[in-house]
């Protein structure tokens, strides 16, 4: 079998496979352990969205599946809602501006930088991978300082600014976008046209963008879940308390009731399991939203793919 | 034309498309990463004097030990759970492609969407053998108390199974992702050549994503090596202080944020980075992932696959 | 750079500039949950007078930020709610950002707060403003004392005795569980056991080996063996289902707020009203004065970096002391007035009179309360390390495990001994 390299690009997607000859007992088992798997992830989201339908005292003594009235969710919602004048909806607001410019910068930035790495020739491309490795191996809390202490310098303490382009590094992104384009994209593609007068812009718009659906999407998703319940970053750099995102807020708001921290002592603010856990599939719907989103993405980005095929 | 003189002026345009990236990384990556080391030798309540010994102090805090133990206990059991679960999972997932297994997916990944205070409310429910929907397979096991859970000899089977519930998924999808984009002409020759699903899964998919699966093995190995935010969780839920400096990366926090030994914090962080960072360039120089050439090794691969197939037959 | 440089072009278009009006002081509060109610109401009742910024912040922030604070010399906010022990760690030069108090109000105020400030008394000196006390004091259920015949006991001898009784005449019945912090609070804190005793900034007296210690667990063990005594956190989902919710519950030692927030709710304990009744603390052999642990109670704390020290405690002394905030202020669920027991003697007598009116209870549960509140056992100092949390990494855990109160004690003291030493403590046993 010989293999030609120009028609031989790694289809993004694939071509509606042929139909099994052989269904087997192996491919029931496998399925039923697919399910199965999927089922045990998602009981405890289940029981997120179920208690809120409860008080307090049923959460402790009704069986943990069961659901009990739509009215719970309406107490529930009302005892977030009420905290603090409506502080939630900042907070929400918040999340969603800071995230929505991260994931663009992150993803913008980590896409172009594994492009450039994977197609062009550029001499320190070991040294770059190398530091984007290690970048992503430091821990955070080494960071912690000395961000704070440059973002001190430039005024930008409690400024969202801080969060949205500390968030934006994208190391794990870029090296994520190197992989893919360096195993989609053969180097004789770029070769071939570059002799065809193409430029480096070109290069990207013309061979390599269109073939990029499938990894914004990845990268959009990727950026999104590990910012979108980041509260380290955020709490560090905006003390005050109309910066707080979502993740913050409520951190601040549950860690004093006795849901979480009996010991603290007495409260009079009614937050209690229902209702974080109602905050909780406030926090958890977006996520699959955005994930729902960037799945059809990443299929459409497919089809693309072979479609030019 | 000579190739070099065609080549400088498009490198501009190549370094201008990557040059936000790089910006990024020098400001929020290479120039606090310079400070933190810069800051080890500070002075500090533990290191009146400053200088480099600070690294000694940090290994004789009496917490270091008993982490390192529990943090190396954790690998031991998280790592090879982690690989071997995501790369059979997501060739499971990639045996057909049926429509109902978007939602499986997407299935996958709802653990990870709870964070923070949530999660901490969350996995004390779930632990809790009175409150859990899991009480009934808790119960069969024998579990109805919370001290039969809730006990530090228990932390490590805990903080495992927190913490592959909450990443596998995602790295499920990455690697479902790059099994995705492998060509259908070469799973199709294989299986003309009477190829099983099992012989394809090992002897085709699995070499050809192999660039992904170390990059996953890397990046599990120092997450489990800087694991931070489970037992951080575990420690502050109702059980307060059940998990308290269990980790590096906690006492890294602790000694900054708690003892304001800055120094002491960085010392111990970039300690921690040294083994992650050996083992990243260890298994990537033994590997290919920095060759150019990729098509070339994966056209080996494949073409030795192809050849072992052609044997077979 | 030219990403920051215009970075900090936006940032500073971005930000509201700060109103710096000198005529009117400024203060930056930062408080939790249930204090903000009374914290904002604070700033409507001295607008004109002092700008107040109301800040929500969960309890032990400023711990976690003070050091970054410090390190950029700006950023401290001028009052904070904390947890009690957070006044030796910002009191600690190397942080300092707890101001010495003494002269910023009359001595006649400090003086009215009897012993309910002695916490905050560091080296001679105010450091802090106790907001609520949570002194222990006996709580029973008066319906199930009478019904068994027992004697409300005034004496540990005669709670064992009731204990071993309860053992054989009634089994299933629970004098309270010590799992955690609570066995510090409830019986080793009463004893007298040296175990968080700083005599200054750096010497601390931890031994379980002294006679007090040694005592609790001859004495409790009995009744940890018997059952009666659980060893489990009385905020465990078991301890609450299997015991407190199954009408279990005979008496336990508790701090001041146990009535309204663990007994009470329906979710929690679920004590039917009309059963709760609360007696002074019983005795330890040989002593003549019932001492009472505590159990949370949460401090003001004012920066030295703060421009307006004076306004900054009043804001304190308000939460403290005035009506309005005690007695007064709308609670989030509907309910009014300051949640727990107020430190300072003439905001008590306010918020007493509410309490002591109290259906719920079987008897007025405030007697108790104020004698107790003079004699919480003041050997307890604040800390440098987290001497609340250790109880569940060590103290839980072992006894747990070993059901063995004495190798639980001296687990604790192991585990704070190593915590003082990494701080800078001397650890002593005398």
């Amino acid at each position: 079998m010989s293999i030609d390299f120009k028609k031989k690009v790694p289809v993004v997607g694939k071509e509606p496979r042929k139909r099994r000859r052989k269904v087997g007992i192996g491919h029931y088992a496998v399925n039923v352990w697919l399910i199965f798997w999927a089922v045990l992830s998602v009981i405890p989201m289940l029981w997120l969205v179920l208690a809120p339908s409860k008080t307090d005292r049923e959460v402790s003594y009704k069986n943990p599946l069961s659901f009990a009235s739509f009215h719970g969710f309406v107490r529930a919602w009302k005892n977030l809602q009420d905290f603090n004048s409506g502080v939630l909806a900042h907070w929400v607001i918040n999340s969603i501006t800071y995230n929505a410019a991260i994931v663009l910068i992150a993803s913008v930035t980590a896409s172009l930088a594994g492009f450039v790495i994977s197609a062009s020739r550029i001499r320190f491309k070991k040294a770059f991978l190398i530091s984007t490795l290690i970048m992503m191996l430091v821990p955070p809390v080494a960071l912690v300082i000395p961000l704070f202490i440059e973002m001190n310098k430039v005024n930008l303490i409690d400024n969202p600014l801080s969060v949205i382009l500390i968030s934006s590094l994208y190391p794990f992104g870029a090296f994520l976008s190197y992989i893919y384009y360096s195993n989609t994209i053969p180097p004789e593609i770029y070769e071939s046209a570059r002799l065809d007068g193409c430029s480096d812009f070109q290069l990207y718009s013309r061979i390599a963008f269109p073939l990029s659906y499938p990894l914004l999407a990845l990268l959009g998703f990727f950026a999104f879940v590990g910012n979108w319940g980041n509260y380290f970053m955020p709490y560090i750099m905006l003390p005050s308390p109309e910066h707080y995102t979502l993740p913050v807020g409520l951190g601040a708001l549950f860690f004093s009731t006795p849901a979480i921290n009996p010991g603290n002592g007495g409260t009079s603010v009614p937050i209690l399991k229902p209702e974080i856990a109602l905050a909780g599939i406030l926090v958890a719907v977006p996520v699959m939203i955005v994930f729902l989103i960037s799945q059809k993405r990443l299929i459409r980005g497919m089809l693309a793919g072979s479609i030019k095929e | 034309m000579s190739p070099g003189r065609r080549n400088k002026p498009k490198n501009l345009l190549m370094i201008l498309m990557l040059s936000p990236y790089l910006l990024l990384l020098f400001l929020f990556g290479v120039l606090p990463l310079i400070m933190a080391i810069i800051n080890v030798p500070s002075k500090s309540p533990s290191n009146p004097n400053g200088g480099w010994h600070v690294f000694k102090i940090v290994l004789h805090d009496f917490r270091l030990v008993p982490a390192m133990w529990h943090v190396l206990g954790f690998m031991a059991l998280f790592v090879p759970l982690m690989i071997l679960f995501v790369v059979a999972m997501s060739m499971m997932l990639d045996v057909n492609s049926a429509p109902w297994k978007k939602w499986v997916r997407l299935a996958y990944i709802v653990p990870a969407c709870v964070s923070g205070s949530v999660a901490v409310l969350l996995w004390y429910v779930l632990l809790e053998p009175t409150l859990s929907p899991f009480k009934g397979v808790m119960h069969w096991f024998g579990i109805t108390q919370a001290t039969q859970i809730w006990k530090t000899s228990n932390l490590t089977y805990i903080l495992v199974f927190m913490a592959f519930f909450a990443l596998a998924g995602q790295w499920i999808l990455i690697q479902f992702g790059s099994l995705q984009s492998i060509s259908t002409e070469i799973l199709e020759a294989a299986r003309v050549d009477g190829c099983s699903q099992f012989q394809l899964a090992t002897r085709i998919k699995l070499p050809l994503i192999r660039k992904y699966v170390i990059y996953m093995g890397v990046l599990v190995f120092a997450g489990g090596l800087q694991i931070f935010v489970e037992p951080q969780l575990l420690n502050s839920s109702v059980y307060h202080g059940i998990a308290q400096q269990w980790s590096f990366d906690q006492l890294s926090y602790s000694l900054a944020f708690d003892n304001g030994n800055f120094g002491e914090a960085s010392a111990l962080s970039l300690m921690l980075l040294v083994p992650s960072l050996i083992g990243a360039l260890i298994v990537i120089f033994k590997t290919d992932m920095f060759e150019d050439v990729t098509l070339k090794s994966s056209k080996k691969i494949k073409k030795e696959a192809l050849e072992r197939e052609a044997v077979k037959a | 750079m030219l990403v920051v440089a215009t970075a900090a072009l936006l940032g500073a278009s971005l930000v509201t500039p700060v109103a710096t009006q000198a005529a009117i002081p400024s203060i930056t509060i930062w408080v939790d949950a249930p204090r903000l109610p009374g914290a904002q109401l604070y700033a409507q009742v001295m607008k004109g007078k002092v700008n107040v910024n109301v800040q929500l912040h969960a309890q032990g922030d400023l711990v976690a930020k003070v050091q970054l604070f410090n390190t950029v010399k700006k950023g401290w906010p001028d009052v904070v709610f904390g947890p009690p022990n957070d006044v030796a760690f910002l009191k600690n030069p190397l942080v300092n950002d707890a101001l010495q108090l003494d002269k910023l109000q009359s001595a006649s105020v400090w003086k009215a707060f009897g012993h309910g400030n002695d916490w905050c008394i560091l080296d001679g000196h105010y450091y802090c403003v106790k907001n609520d006390l949570a002194q222990t004091v006996l709580w029973y259920n008066k319906t199930l004392m009478t019904q068994f015949g027992y004697k409300i006991p005034t004496t540990m001898a005669e709670f064992v005795a009731i204990g071993l009784d309860v053992a054989k005449n009634h089994p299933g019945y629970s004098l309270g569980s010590l799992g955690d912090q609570a066995g510090y609070s409830s019986f080793l804190e009463p004893s007298q056991c040296p175990l968080n005793v700083a005599k200054s900034d750096t010497v601390v007296v931890i031994n379980s080996k002294d006679s007090h210690c040694t005592r609790v667990a001859t004495t409790l063990q009995p009744l940890i063996d018997a059952g009666v005594l659980d060893v489990r956190s009385p905020f465990d989902a078991g301890y609450i289902k299997d015991v407190a919710q199954a009408g279990k519950w005979l008496m336990n030692i508790g701090p001041s707020w146990w009535g309204q927030f663990v007994l009470r709710p329906a979710s929690s304990y679920n004590i039917p009203a009309g059963a709760v009744a609360t007696a002074p603390m019983p005795t330890w052999p040989g002593e003549t004065k019932g001492y009472s642990g505590e159990y949370g109670g949460g401090i003001y704390t004012v920066s030295p970096h703060s421009k307006y020290p004076k306004e900054a405690l009043a804001f304190a002394m308000f939460m403290d002391g005035d009506a309005r905030n005690i007695v007064s202020v709308k609670n989030p669920d509907g309910s009014h007035g300051a949640p727990t027991y107020p430190a300072y003697g003439p905001g008590n007598k306010l918020w007493v009179a509410a309490v002591a009116k109290d259906p719920y209870y079987a008897q007025n549960i405030v007697p108790a309360f104020d004698k107790q509140a003079q004699l919480i056992w003041g050997g307890t100092k604040p800390v440098r390390y987290d001497a609340n949390g250790a109880w569940g990494a060590s103290f839980a855990t072992e006894i747990a495990q070993s059901k063995n109160l004495q190798k639980a004690i001296d687990a604790y003291a192991t585990y704070t001994s190593n915590a003082a030493t990494q701080v800078g403590y001397a650890v002593v046993s005398k």
